[in-house]
């Protein structure tokens, strides 16, 4: 995966409906978007224009039923995520072709996508107050994202750690982090220190380390073997994403569902309560509490051990993002992360969402509908409407020189401070209904341009610019698409 | 607020309910005094015997000294008696509730158990597999079962399961629960059989309940015996009343599996059988624990048909011979011993609840 260079994902006509009982609601139709690496994209529209069903169509989160992506690609690199995944199904289904509920089998064997869910591609949502469980507390929802994904990395620092024990020692003694050590427990030391949150957070990660350091030279036959497991699982899901044969992905698939059979995740729910839990995880603590302090909580130690709803909501949508950052994702999608907070918190989120991005180089999808949020934050923006992309430019560019009638009226109906006297402009009428939509462009009837030819044929998306695109029959120019 | 404090405080707040309901019992088996002394009919023969029964029931005084005697007595243990003959001072009503408790608890307990364990499963796959067949099929046979009549279905488990005339099971499990209970090592060790029911005595008893004395003697045939008959009603009060627990079920998880977190839990990369068992599964529960207390202490107190039709000798058949005789100071007590039982059972629900539900606080 770390091959990736330009596109960090590309999604090209995806189309998702949803079967209900009136009709078939076309959520997207046709949608198609690049986020380039370490990019900020930002997704605006109004409500119900298909933002959310978006970002839920790539991490598949889109309840099925009634909703189903009917095509389209989305690619994380080389791997198309939605062909790779029907690539699995077949794999099963073969194996078993009595079985006629092919949902259900999706479903119950997303072995694969729940690699890719929280590793690579993770999100964050818009009500941090309902996103986490209310009955367990904040450390063990932390937990559970490392345990899922990060284990060899937690065992390695570990291993790197009892290397190292004696160093760690003097370390703690003089106070603080002095020098620097190689390996894993150093790029871990390092990542401490930049955190700079003074001696006592130092000690307390120092401890903790010493702490697991010890545990590993006591049972230190039974971690090697759970590290050599653990690599070899990730080597396997890794060579899934690669071109492979059918034969040879099958073969994987079964090596890993026996895997994830017998791994310890089967017995997750109960090594996270119990007195005396799996190393991973108490190391895994410690991973947890640097991971609340990258995101600017304070007295992350104490608030690990609180409930969701002890929380304010800005402390849980740091939470969240903590949870959504915990595997490293190469793509991160937030989903409207500062609608439910006030507008203090929604400038530090959006701080951190940036700083985010410069220090690890996250490529973010951000879906909004506050035009600030995009000026503020995106290199890019995909203005959407009605299941369509209708316009993709550069932020700058799109606010100084807006091409589709749409866009147009977005940015006329916020009102500004510097003409007070002009009545603000807004767009007439709403976002059709979606099982009907309009004929030719989804746009035509609130379009104030509209002509005959809007309502015949599907505009073509074509380039006026570098990098600008619109979906519009008043303009002309080199088809995208 | 510590947990103790919790507790005094709920069991301090019981003492206005009992005295409310024992005041009510009171009151109206107090109306006509005549069904009171009813049963003395034909006994009291002399003026003696007349001064005793006046002197035990407080009849000389006024009827409120009468109640705060009688709360009193209650609070003592001095239950008064069942069935008093002319001679014979009857069965102490305490005594007769140490031995009719036993074996409703058990009963009411292996019920509990048995809706645990076929309810909570079954709402959670209907939940999981909505609108499809296991899903129909489920809430049908819920409904089907709660519709049945329990002494219907009692009536039928006597015929083919327990009677030894007509049952489809095999030889030896008929000639195992032949109508009684009687299968015990101690019948062929010390001569006697059913070494707890005999009427002259046999060994004493430690705790009462069966299940666990049998064990305590090491008489496992005993044991299985007694479980036997303690299965089949438990089973059918069950079947009739897990039909609740199976949509209180489904509807809670349906409502937990539309939640944000859920949809948080799959971002994460949790596989689906854990965003069900773990994340939905441990929040649904929470509300369900309380509609299984109410439902476990109904079943303490109510399960008088499912008793009589099995002839347990437990609280339900008690209170029912009570009120055909007029035996009112055994109808006060079973009342009095319901509303505690009722009582109690909330309070641990309470206490169950917030250990479930972190944003429950007791206070």
């Amino acid at each position: 995966m770390n091959k990736l260079v330009g596109e960090a994902l590309v999604v090209k006509d995806l189309k998702t409906q949803f079967f209900i009982y009136d009709g078939v609601v076309k959520a997207l139709e046709d949608v198609s978007f690049i986020l380039k690496k370490g990019e900020v994209l930002g997704i605006v529209g109004e409500t119900g224009c298909g933002k959310s069903v978006t970002a839920y169509s790539i991490m598949r989160l889109i309840p099925d039923p009634p909703g189903r992506i009917i095509s389209g690609q989305i690619k994380m690199g080389d791997y198309d995520l939605i062909k790779g995944m029907d690539q699995e199904v077949d794999i099963i289904l073969k194996k078993r072709p009595k079985i006629r509920h092919h949902n259900k089998m999706i479903k119950k064997n997303e072995y694969l996508y729940n690699k890719i869910r929280g590793r690579y591609i993770s999100m964050i949502f818009q009500e941090p107050m309902a996103a986490l469980n209310p009955v367990f507390t904040v450390e063990d929802q932390i937990v559970e994202s490392l345990y899922l994904h990060s284990k060899t990395k937690i065992l390695r620092v570990i291993k790197s750690a009892s290397e190292h024990i004696s160093d760690l020692q003097s370390f703690k003694d003089k106070g603080g982090i002095t020098s620097e050590l190689s390996g894993e427990v150093g790029v871990e030391l390092q990542k401490i220190k930049i955190q700079k949150k003074g001696f006592e957070s130092e000690g307390k990660h120092l401890e903790m380390l010493i702490d697991e350091a010890t545990k590993y030279l006591a049972k230190k036959n039974k971690y090697d073997e759970m590290l050599k497991e653990s690599i070899e699982v990730d080597s396997l899901e890794d060579s899934l994403f690669g071109n492979i044969g059918e034969e040879e992905r099958a073969r994987i698939l079964k090596v890993l569902s026996k895997e994830a059979k017998k791994s310890h995740l089967t017995r997750l729910t109960k090594r996270l309560k119990k007195r005396n839990p799996d190393p991973v995880i108490s190391e895994a603590r410690r991973e947890a509490f640097g991971l609340l302090e990258s995101v600017n909580i304070p007295n992350a130690f104490q608030i690990l051990k609180n409930y969701p709803h002890e929380l304010s909501g800005g402390m849980l949508q740091r939470v969240v993002i903590a949870i959504a950052l915990s595997n490293d994702p190469q793509i991160l999608i937030a989903d409207e992360p500062t609608t439910a907070l006030d507008v203090t918190i929604q400038a530090q989120i959006l701080e951190l969402l940036r700083d985010l991005r410069k220090n690890r180089g996250t490529s973010i999808i951000l879906i909004t509908h506050d035009l600030g949020v995009i000026a503020e934050m995106c290199d890019r923006v995909a203005v959407m409407y009605a299941g369509n992309v209708v316009e993709t430019a550069p932020a700058i560019e799109l606010f100084h020189n807006p091409k589709h009638p749409y866009t147009i009226g977005l940015l006329q109906s916020i009102p500004r401070i510097d003409d007070p006297t002009k009545k603000l402009n807004i767009i007439r009428g709403t976002v059709p209904n979606l099982i009907k939509p309009p004929t030719g462009c989804r746009f035509n009837p609130r379009c104030q341009f509209a002509f005959d030819k809007c309502t015949v044929e599907i505009p073509p998306t074509i380039e006026t610019s570098e990098g600008h695109t619109v979906a519009c029959h008043l303009f002309s120019g080199k088809e995208v698409r | 607020m510590k947990l103790y404090v919790y507790i005094i405080r709920r069991v301090l707040l019981l003492i206005p309910v009992i005295i409310g309901v024992t005041l009510i019992t009171f009151y109206l088996s107090h109306l006509n005094i005549g069904l009171l002394i009813t049963e003395y009919e034909g006994k009291i023969h002399t003026y003696a015997q007349r001064a005793i029964v006046m002197k035990e029931l407080h009849l000389s005084g006024p009827v409120w000294a009468q109640y705060l005697y009688y709360l009193g007595a209650m609070f003592t243990g001095k239950w008064g008696f069942v069935s008093p003959g002319d001679v014979d001072p009857g069965v102490p009503v305490f005594t007769e509730f140490l031995k009719r408790f036993p074996p409703t608890a058990e009963l009411a307990l292996l019920a509990t158990f048995l809706i645990l364990v076929m309810g909570l499963p079954l709402g959670v796959l209907s939940a999981v597999r909505k609108d499809r067949a296991t899903d129909h099929a489920t809430r049908l046979g819920a409904m089907a079962a709660v519709s049945i009549p329990s002494f219907w279905l009692g009536l039928l488990v006597l015929n083919f399961m327990l009677a030894p005339t007509v049952s489809f099971l095999p030889h030896w499990l008929v000639l195992y629960g032949n109508g009684q209970l009687n299968w015990s090592v101690y019948g062929y060790w010390h001569g006697k059989i059913a070494p707890f029911v005999s009427p002259t005595g046999g060994l004493s008893q430690p705790t009462g309940f069966l299940l666990i004395d049998t064990l305590v003697y090491g008489d496992f045939p005993a044991f299985f015996n007694a479980l036997w008959y303690v299965f089949w009603p438990s089973l059918v009060v069950a079947l009739t009343t897990f039909g609740v627990i199976i949509r209180f079920m489904r509807s809670s998880m349906l409502e937990n599996l539309g939640q944000d977190y859920v949809r948080t839990a799959r971002s994460k990369g949790v596989p689906e059988q854990f965003v069900i068992k773990k994340h939905a599964r441990r929040n649904a529960l929470g509300s369900s624990t309380t509609v299984m207390g109410l439902i476990f202490a109904s079943l303490l107190s109510g399960v008088v048909v499912t008793e009589i039709v099995f002839s347990r000798p437990g609280m339900g058949t008690w209170l029912y011979q009570a009120a055909y005789n007029n035996d009112m100071v055994s109808v006060m007590a079973t009342t009095f011993v319901f509303t505690v039982v009722i009582v109690a059972a909330n309070l641990i629900v309470d206490i169950m609840y917030s250990y479930l539900d972190p944003r429950v606080r007791l206070e």
